[in-house]
Formats: C-alpha cells, sequence, structure tokens
C-alpha cells in the first residue's frame, strides 16, 4: 500500500508519519505542499507540525496550498486521508471535517500521554480496534478544543462519526481526562462518508514499544486492513 | 528697542507654530495616519508633505475577527480575571480577537472592494464556525 505523507512548510511530524507506515512493512512517501498531484497514492496522511507558522488560525493557510486541493478530489473520490493533529486542522478548515479546533481551555500546550476510547469499529480508520481496548497515545497541541455548533454535533453523534474521546485509564468519559476541552471529550472524527477522518493525538508516535506505546498501530492497521478489502472488492 | 521688537515678533510667531503643530497632531490623530508629516503651512511642499496627502487618498479595509459567543474564549477569560485582579471595576466580559488591516490601492471602487473582502473574510480571514467578523472600509 502507498502512503501519499503531505509536508507543508513547519510540518514536523511527516518522518513520524513515513517511519510509522514503513515499521507496518508499506510504502511512503512525501507529497510537497506546491505539489498539484498526490501521484499513485492509496491513502493520504496530512501530518501533524506548525503549518505555515500557524498564522491567521491553525491549517487555515496550509487549506488553500495547491496539494490540497488534490486532497479534495482524492477524498471526493473515496481515498482515504488521516489528518493527524496540525492535520486534523489542516482538514477542518478545508471543510473535509466537520467542526474545528479552537485554544485549549486552560491556554496551555499539552505534551503527555493519554487515553482515547474507539466510538465505533464502522470506518475505516477503527476496524481493528477491539472495542474494549483502551489506546494511550501521545498529544502535542494547543490548539486542539474540539467545537462545532449544537446541529453539528447532533448529526455527528447521529450518524456515529464521533471515532475517538479522551477517557481515563479507567476508560471513563469524564472532564478531569479531557485535556483541552473538546465538546464531548471529542478526540477525532470523521466524515459522513467516513473515507476522511482526524484526530489530534499521534498515533505515528506510538507505533513501537520503545517509544513508551505501541497503540497506534492499531490505527494504522485498520487503514491498510480497510484499503486491503477495498481492492480484493474491486479485484473481484 | 528694535531687538526688543524683533524678540516679541519671534516669540510670537514661535507660539502660533506650536499651536499649529498641536492641532496638526490632533488632526493626525483623529485620522490615524502614522506616516502623516506635519509642514510648516508657509513652506512650499516637501516629499515628506506629498507623502502625507498621498497616504489621504490611499484606501484602507479594517477587519476585526471576534471568537462566536458559544465558542471557549480562554483568553479572554484570563484577561478579564487580570483586569478584575487590577482593580478595574465593572468589566462583564472580555472577548479577544484578530484585527486585520488591508491596504488597497488609491481611487479602488470602494463596494466592488466590500464585496470581494466579504468574501476573502468568510472563506480565509475568519473562520464562520467560531469567529464573527466586521469590515469596515475608509
Amino acid at each position: 500500500m502507498n502512503f501519499a505523507v503531505l509536508q507543508f512548510p513547519a510540518s514536523n511530524c511527516d518522518q513520524d508519519a513515513i517511519h510509522a507506515v514503513r515499521l507496518l512493512g508499506h510504502s511512503a512517501r512525501y507529497v510537497w505542499h506546491k505539489e498539484t498531484s498526490l501521484g499513485a497514492a492509496d491513502a493520504v496522511i496530512v501530518p501533524g507540525g506548525f503549518s505555515y507558522g500557524d498564522y491567521l488560525r491553525c491549517g487555515a493557510i496550509a487549506r488553500f496550498s495547491p496539494v490540497m486541493q488534490a486532497v479534495k478530489q482524492f477524498a471526493d473520490n473515496g481515498g482515504l486521508v488521516l489528518g493527524i493533529c496540525n492535520g486534523f486542522q489542516v482538514l477542518t478548515e478545508a471543510g473535509l471535517l466537520p467542526g474545528a479546533l479552537v485554544r485549549n481551555r486552560d491556554l496551555h500546550f499539552h505534551c503527555e500521554h493519554i487515553y482515547l476510547k474507539t466510538a465505533t469499529a464502522d470506518s475505516a480508520f477503527t476496524r481493528r480496534i477491539p472495542a474494549d481496548r483502551l489506546l494511550r497515545i501521545p498529544i502535542a497541541h494547543g490548539e486542539g478544543c474540539y467545537f462545532a455548533d449544537e446541529s453539528t454535533l447532533a448529526k455527528l453523534r447521529a450518524n456515529h462519526q464521533v471515532l475517538w474521546r479522551y477517557v481515563n485509564a479507567q476508560g471513563e468519559i469524564t472532564d478531569a481526562a479531557n485535556p483541552n476541552g473538546s465538546l464531548d471529550n471529542i478526540a477525532g472524527v470523521c466524515n459522513e462518508r467516513r473515507n476522511v477522518a482526524g484526530l489530534m493525538p499521534h498515533p505515528e508516535r506510538a507505533c513501537e514499544p520503545l517509544l513508551g506505546s505501541d497503540d497506534g498501530r492499531l490505527i494504522f492497521e485498520s487503514l491498510i486492513a480497510a484499503w486491503e478489502s477495498k481492492s480484493m472488492a474491486k479485484a473481484a | 528697542m528694535q531687538q526688543l521688537e524683533k524678540l516679541r515678533y519671534d516669540r510670537a510667531a514661535r507660539v502660533s507654530l506650536t499651536m499649529l503643530k498641536k492641532r496638526a497632531s490632533r488632526l493626525c490623530a483623529v485620522l490615524a495616519l502614522s506616516d502623516f508629516t506635519f509642514c510648516h503651512p508657509f513652506r512650499t511642499m516637501t516629499p515628506a508633505r506629498c507623502r502625507g496627502i498621498v497616504s489621504i487618498l490611499k484606501m484602507k479595509a479594517k477587519i476585526i475577527v471576534t471568537p462566536k459567543k458559544a465558542v471557549l474564549d480562554p483568553q479572554g477569560k484570563t484577561v478579564q480575571s487580570a483586569l478584575e485582579q487590577m482593580g478595574y471595576s465593572g468589566v462583564t466580559g472580555v472577548h479577544v480577537g484578530k484585527y486585520i488591516e488591508i491596504d488597497l490601492s488609491p481611487g479602488t471602487d470602494k463596494e466592488a472592494a466590500r464585496k470581494a473582502l466579504n468574501d476573502a473574510a468568510h472563506k480565509f480571514l475568519s473562520n464562520p464556525i467560531i469567529e464573527d467578523y466586521k469590515l469596515e472600509i475608509e
């Protein structure tokens, strides 16, 4: 499987994303933000960082870069797109995912391991995650507070578009386990078509035990399994 | 005697010049033209004065972006509690936003500029999910 990992000026998790994909035995390559084509990509990762210095708003300038037009087209054709941290912010700014991410409620930059509960296995990004399995994954952000208006939230819940929520070590959704003030403890969502997802935590930084956790692999393994089943269906 | 007359004349001239300068600086403050340079009216046009006149002809768009009421505004809250701690009473809310100033070329059609900038503000300069904006063109 071929992953395209976008590179904006000041992306800084692009190498981690490439490393994680290669660790899982698949190929990945960088796609510079000025490119107008993704090449032969099977999935796109919009990585973390501080694209364009986070000027104006996080992700606001990156969404207008040439490569994002190609990503939009790729997503419209059903391609798999995963936005991590700043990548999540870019995808919400681009309108590929609902809602927005604003300043953490305590104004602090949070850099720590948190626990995630997967809300549904019904997505290309969660299908390999066992229902009762909590994911211990690091976060590193200052603007990760998820916001959406009431009607959007109701729609997200009705369509099971919330994929991950912040929980405590016991798996309970509590206010204390919410690191940034996100509505409904939301850590990650997907679009209505379920082929585009974004999350603030960094699964690519949790793919080997040496880094303290390899729970992030489950998200990438889900993506790979989704693509394999899709290409098998195509072949059949 | 002649010397005394000259002294008086000089003093009067100095006073009126000071008053003129004061008035001009007040005018500058009202117009908020930082690069408007005051020149003595009896002097011929200096390059600085030319710049001043050009700067009056220039058009400016001002866009103020504020967080929507429903969105958490921890910056505003923090500034508010700091104001209270400093003893500034009667503050019932603080909202921290952004101010964007855009220079437009002289003679730009105001209505066309307003239309284009409203479009830009909606698409790019603000995020309608979390922010409101106000646009002024002068």
